[in-house]
């Protein structure tokens, strides 16, 4: 040991780092030389190629269901059959699907979705293909082998019927004279059969072909070819942008910006600094001083005032959950029966937790709801006690956050409306079902994220960004909108000049895995209806954000309006005033979450349009993070010495919080009573359904002809099974 | 460019949408007139003292925005409707590009095309594309047009140079070697027209002797010392991907797409009602043809070499759990041979140290036991598996070992009375007709024999039997990361063949991976002039 210390070695990723840089600096070297013109051409050929096939594919169908009558007919002593069951049936005639694989070359799962309905003079086939043609094709090859295969049904019958009737008639001792009449009559019947067209129904010769139903469709239909069936939006969109990142390149080589050269004769001094920005030396980037936070100097009875009003809330809530929770699962928590049940006969595998559920893939809370379950024989309560936990969480995140971006006056009354706000019964439904831990944990880790990008990196820009990418991760594996956690995290890490492409990197792979084999949940409707009813959309979105703060529809959109109008007023100032680095760093968060939870409402309205401009409890919880974020970005803005050319007094600052705080709180208690009178209907609801499938003994039990209470063909098989484990309290 | 020009050119889209052109043709054509009009005639346009601008500007500019703007939206349109088959093609085109302005780097993503060759015809088979032939059709052709693309990219770069210097430094001993595999190819391209079938011999040589142009690329590309030194652990860091995605699926299951293609394949793609893993690959067969060779060579690589560990290792662990999760016993045996090849390899080299040799011969026998440990838990899905796996023991008295013998001794029977062959492509994939029935030998070399004939097989067998011999005495006599990758890579190439005693694997995609590695093997045995780095080794 010569006792001299070494230069550090180079670290193995080094290489992969310079050729990422080198590829960058190239990158950006071809964009500053394009010119304004080429510019505009780029941008216009990237929206019409990455957002065009996006929205083109939102706007086709998804299937085309093409019809072809079907008239039941007697023949012989066989009466003719109007039960679709019977229709049903055939189709998983062996022979049959042969055929169909044979002549129309279907797979049995391509015609699963085949019905037969009452039409108005006849039956009719109905038959769903992803295009028109195929619809066609398929219900033209599938009635015929229906009718043919009920035939061949009755031909087995006629011939082992016949067999059978002769046998006993010549039984000694014969059969009484009245049954050996009945016999004899049969087998004439079944007799004259013979040669007859046997089948029990007759199918038009053809079926109607679907017609394209929307304006996408009948592009796609007008296009040479056959028809090509719906693409997946996502995925276009992403061929989209690999084509336009490929074009690009390809033109910097082929035609390239007449100013190129210049700037790539500068790109070594680019390219280091680029370097030095992009992967800092540890220690390289000065860590920012965090803001002191100043004591929270009061009184004590106010402490003590301000204590009991964070707490009041989150008691009333605890207490009325420990009241009308019911240890029952309801809805789509039957759906984790399936779960156990695949558990016990050793098939439950990785796959069964990454599934979808409706356009979500709740991995997290599913696993948490799996464990649970485990450790307390799946009493469900202990569930709602959990999801309580994670709001009180996610509230003392938020309520530090307060402390460390708002001053006193502001941070008091935030807390307190925070508390108010994040416990409110307004949200009953999910206080009321376990299920509901998606909405909790997707908030919960949402707010984690924005936290790690806005306190945490400064700190350390390892720790912040793994953390940060840790909560993504659990917001977007949790509920649908966490997808969102991701670019609405790299607009506060662009905001604040920090590190981005390492979470960007993380978001593009995470979205990638969200939407690897994700199917379009059928069940929950077209994703394009926003698009044909914009009007609707629009409605769905403020009523999904002021309905929980207002007592009536019409108020609720109204406050909708306002607070979006406000969010976007303040978001606008903070943006023009970017270069205000302390407004900033005490808006990134507040602004992060509100446009968070404002992207939420969007894809929610996208998503539950075709059910109807409603506003359900369960979307409450969105909305009032909403709220929550308007409010502390306005007090932000108040704590700054001026807006604008008006200054900001102590005493002015005051009165602001005051006005903005009082009609939250109003807004914030208008429907409390409300929520109070719902949780308790709602745990009427869940005592009468918890007594009624305990009791019921059969599929057939009357009770459970009640879709809320038996939303599944499988609920009694899966009540049996509870009640042999003995969970849930079964 | 006269104004009739212009409006040819303009109308030509419209022309060609008339005919119910495909649509992408349609597009690209209107693109292109767009950008050509719009670029030819820029300086004009933007002199307003030009008397050309006077008569023409309007027309000019009407042409080329509409142009523009219908081969856009026709471009959108084809995205929107075949965004598969357009990703395909983009990255087709991508590689390509990188053919035409980075060789080296086009052979990787020709090879990472490779690697994916089954997930890429899932996907197309999910669209009724307006392309000729079905989905396994366009790609398979859009992979070969990349891979050759890259490696005729490589090797027009080079001007055969490298080759030349190869033939330069080579031996007596090597140039016969050189010679005879040489004298094979050519041999291989008349023997296509000693096949009945013409389309089928040449179908039969593009499956297999024409990849053999990879392992020259490679060798041309690796030739560089900048290249050389990363070659490897970039071709490892490729197959890090395609290993990711098989453990995946092995963990997670198959999509369900996926599960339908296997159904489709002749080979077989269930045992005891368990799908075997397939990966990103159209069969369970292609993916351990792939996976077996990277897992040797990550294995030999990350322990040679500190700098190649992570991915070297990384690699190799991935590729095994996709290996296991196949249920094939070909690929262990494999690994286990070229593991021994490296192996005795390094305990005959004289500057490795005894600790380090001891080292290697523990780290295989724990290889091989850990593997065996995997075979036995993997196969715990069905009766059938577990007796998979003892057959892993007991070979001798395997069922499907027993049919194979069965095979071959009547192939073998059928070679006494066809001595000079049946001509290239009457075994394997191309002798496959519409039924889907197809001659199989089960084992490669025996594929060799019976399409080639005895002399065939001769020339092929000395040919590669002396080449590796030459590299492996090259090799050894070789220090620092030069043996290091060079020795992994002939590891892989090693295991390769032997897996391909059990199966025609000379077709399966993992044939790509093993001549590449053979040409990284062949760069690092002959290219003169280490960098600093390897001298200080």
């Amino acid at each position: 040991m010569t006792g001299t210390r070494s230069a550090p070695a180079r670290s193995r990723l080094e290489p992969v780092a310079e050729a990422a840089h080198d590829a960058i600096a190239w990158v950006r070297a071809g964009v500053a030389a394009e010119g304004l013109e080429r510019r505009i051409a780029w941008i216009v050929v990237g929206v019409v190629l990455v957002l065009g096939p996006a929205l083109f594919n939102f706007s086709r169908s998804e299937s085309f269901t093409a019809q072809i009558q079907v008239i039941p007919r007697e023949v012989g002593p066989f009466k003719e059959i109007r039960d679709p069951r019977y229709y049903k049936a055939l189709t998983r005639d062996f022979i049959l699907r042969d055929q169909m694989a044979k002549r129309a070359g279907a797979s049995p799962e391509e015609y699963a979705g085949a019905r037969v309905v009452e039409g108005p003079r006849s039956l009719l086939l109905k038959v769903d293909a992803k295009s028109p043609d195929r619809a066609e094709r398929l219900a033209e090859t599938l009635g015929p082998l229906m009718a043919t295969t009920s035939g061949r049904q009755i031909e087995r019958y006629r011939t082992f019927r016949l067999a059978d009737i002769n046998a006993v008639l010549l039984e000694r001792p014969r059969p009484p004279a009245a049954e050996r009449l009945r016999l004899y009559r049969l087998r004439r019947d079944l007799r004259r059969l013979a040669g007859k067209p046997l089948e029990r129904v007759a199918v038009a010769p053809d079926a109607a072909r679907p017609d394209p139903k929307t304006w996408a469709d009948r592009v796609a239909d007008a296009l040479p070819g056959s028809f090509p069936g719906r693409a997946s939006p996502f995925w276009s969109a992403i061929a989209g942008l690999l084509l336009f990142g490929t074009l690009w390149v390809l033109a910097q080589a082929v035609i390239p910006p007449p100013g190129r050269s210049e700037v790539e004769a500068r790109l070594p001094a680019g390219a280091i600094a680029l370097r030095r920005r992009v992967l800092p030396p540890r220690g390289d980037v000065p860590p920012q001083v965090a803001e002191p936070v100043a004591p929270l100097a009061i009184p004590l009875w106010l402490r003590i005032a301000w204590i009991a009003a964070l707490v009041a809330t989150p008691l009333l809530t605890l207490w009325l959950v420990a009241e009308h929770g019911e240890n029952v699962p309801f809805w789509d928590e039957w759906n984790l029966v399936a779960l156990f049940q695949k558990q016990d006969s050793g098939r439950l595998g990785l796959g069964d937790f990454l599934a979808q559920h409706n356009e979500h893939r709740p991995v997290v809370p599913r696993t948490a709801d799996y464990v649970t379950a485990h450790l307390t024989s799946w009493d469900l309560r202990v569930e709602l006690y959990r999801n309580f936990a994670v709001a009180v969480a996610t509230f003392v995140l938020i309520v530090v956050a307060l402390r460390r971006t708002l001053d006193r006056v502001g941070f008091l009354a935030g807390s307190v409306l925070a508390s108010l706000l994040l416990f409110s019964p307004v949200q009953w439904e999910n206080w009321l079902w376990g299920w509901q831990l998606e909405w909790f944990l997707s908030n919960l880790a949402a707010v984690g994220a924005l936290w790690a990008l806005t306190f945490t990196i400064d700190r350390s820009s390892r720790r912040g960004l793994a953390i940060a990418i840790a909560c993504g991760l659990v917001a977007t594996f949790s509920l649908g909108q966490g997808l969102f956690v991701w670019p609405v995290g790299l607009l506060v890490l662009l905001l604040r000049h920090r590190p981005w492409r390492v979470w960007a990197g993380a978001g593009v792979l995470t979205w990638i895995v969200y939407f690897a084999s994700w199917e379009n949940d059928t069940g929950t409707g077209s994703k394009s209806l926003a698009l044909e009813r914009p009007g609707d959309f629009v409605e769905f979105v403020v009523l999904y954000l002021g309905r929980p703060l207002a007592n009536s529809n019409a108020t609720g959109k109204l406050v909708g309006l306002v607070l979006i109008a406000v969010f976007v007023a303040a978001a606008t100032y903070v943006l023009r005033h970017r270069r205000d680095l302390v407004l900033v760093d005490r808006a990134a968060l507040w602004l992060g979450l509100g446009l968070y939870t404002l992207m939420g409402a969007l894809i929610s309205g996208v998503s539950r349009l075709d059910a109807g401009v409603i506003a359900f409890s369960r979307y409450a919880t969105m909305a009032m993070i909403f709220a929550l974020a308007v409010m502390a970005l306005l007090f932000v803005l108040l704590r700054s010495e001026r807006i604008g050319p008006r200054v900001v007094t102590p005493e002015r600052r005051r009165w602001a919080v005051a006005a903005i705080g009082v009609p939250l709180l109003l807004a914030a208690l208008v429907n409390a009573n409300a929520g109070v009178d719902s949780m308790e209907r709602k745990g009427d609801e869940l005592d009468a359904m918890a007594k009624c499938t305990r009791a019921a003994r059969s599929p057939r039990d009357p009770c459970l002809r009640n879709p809320r209470a038996s939303p599944y063909p499988e609920q009694f098989d899966w009540t049996v099974y509870l009640r042999r484990k003995g969970w849930a309290g079964y | 460019m006269t104004i009739a020009g212009v409006c040819a050119i303009a109308a030509a889209p419209v022309a060609l949408l008339a005919a119910v052109a495909p649509a992408a043709g349609f597009a690209v054509a209107g693109l292109a007139a767009g950008f050509a009009v719009a670029r030819r005639n820029r300086e004009r346009l933007l002199d307003p003292a030009s008397p050309f601008v006077r008569s023409a500007t309007v027309v000019l500019l009407a042409a080329a925005i509409a142009g523009f703007a219908v081969g856009v939206v026709g471009v959108g349109l084809v995205v929107a409707n075949w965004p598969a088959t357009v990703a395909l093609a983009t990255l087709v085109g991508g590689v390509l590009f990188l053919a035409w302005r980075a060789p080296a780097w086009a052979l990787l993503g020709g090879l990472l095309l490779v690697g994916f060759e089954g997930s890429i015809k899932i996907l197309l088979g999910f669209e009724p594309t307006p392309l000729p032939g079905d989905e396994r059709a366009a790609g398979a052709a859009a992979i070969d047009l990349a891979l050759f693309g890259a490696v005729a990219g490589v090797l027009v770069a080079d001007r055969l140079e490298t080759p030349r210097a190869i033939w330069a430094q080579a031996t007596k001993g090597e140039r016969v070697a050189l010679r005879l595999l040489g004298v094979w190819l050519a041999l291989s391209v008349l023997q296509i027209a000693q096949n009945e079938n013409l389309v089928n011999g040449v179908e039969g040589f593009r499956l297999f002797q024409a990849y053999t142009a990879v392992a020259v690329a490679v060798a041309v590309a690796a030739w560089s010392p900048r290249v050389r030194r990363h070659a490897l652990p970039a071709l490892l860091a490729v197959t890090v991907v395609v290993g990711l995605y098989a453990a995946l699926r092995v963990a997670i299951g198959e999509a369900h797409a996926e599960f339908l293609f296997a159904a489709q394949v002749r080979t077989t793609s269930f045992y005891g009602g368990q799908l075997r893993a397939l990966g990103s690959f159209s069969s369970s067969i292609g993916m351990v043809s792939f996976l077996t060779p990277v897992a040797i060579a990550g294995l030999v690589a990350g322990y040679l070499s500190p700098r190649m560990r992570l991915v070297g290792w990384g690699a190799a662990a991935l590729a095994i759990v996709g290996i296991l999760g196949s249920y094939g016993r070909g690929p262990l045996f494999g690994i286990l041979v070229g593991l021994l090849f490296a192996l005795v390899v390094l305990v005959g080299a004289g500057d490795v140290s005894r600790r380090r040799k001891a080292i290697a011969g523990a780290l295989v026998l724990a290889t091989v036991g850990m593997t065996y440990l995997g075979v036995q838990v993997a196969s715990r899905g069905s009766d059938r598996l577990q007796e998979r796996a003892r057959g892993v023991l007991n070979p001798g008295q395997d069922k499907s070992v027993k049919l194979r013998f069965d095979n071959w001794r009547d192939r073998l029977e059928d070679v006494r009375s066809h001595p000079f062959g049946h001509g290239v492509g009457w075994v394997g994939g191309a002798s496959a007709n519409a039924n889907g029935d197809e001659v199989t030998t089960d084992n490669s070399f025996l594929k060799v024999l019976v399409e080639q004939g005895v002399y065939g097989l001769v020339v092929f067998l000395a040919g590669l039997v002396l080449a590796l011999w030459a590299l492996t005495r090259r090799l050894a006599a070789r220090g620092g990361e030069a043996r290091a990758a060079g020795l992994a890579a002939l590891a892989g190439v090693v295991g390769f063949l032997v897996l391909s005693i059990s199966g025609e694997y000379v077709e399966q995609p993992g044939k790509v991976v093993a001549w590449a590695l053979l040409g990284i093997a062949t760069a690092c045995a002959f290219a003169p002039g280490q960098d600093a780095r390897e001298a200080e080794a």
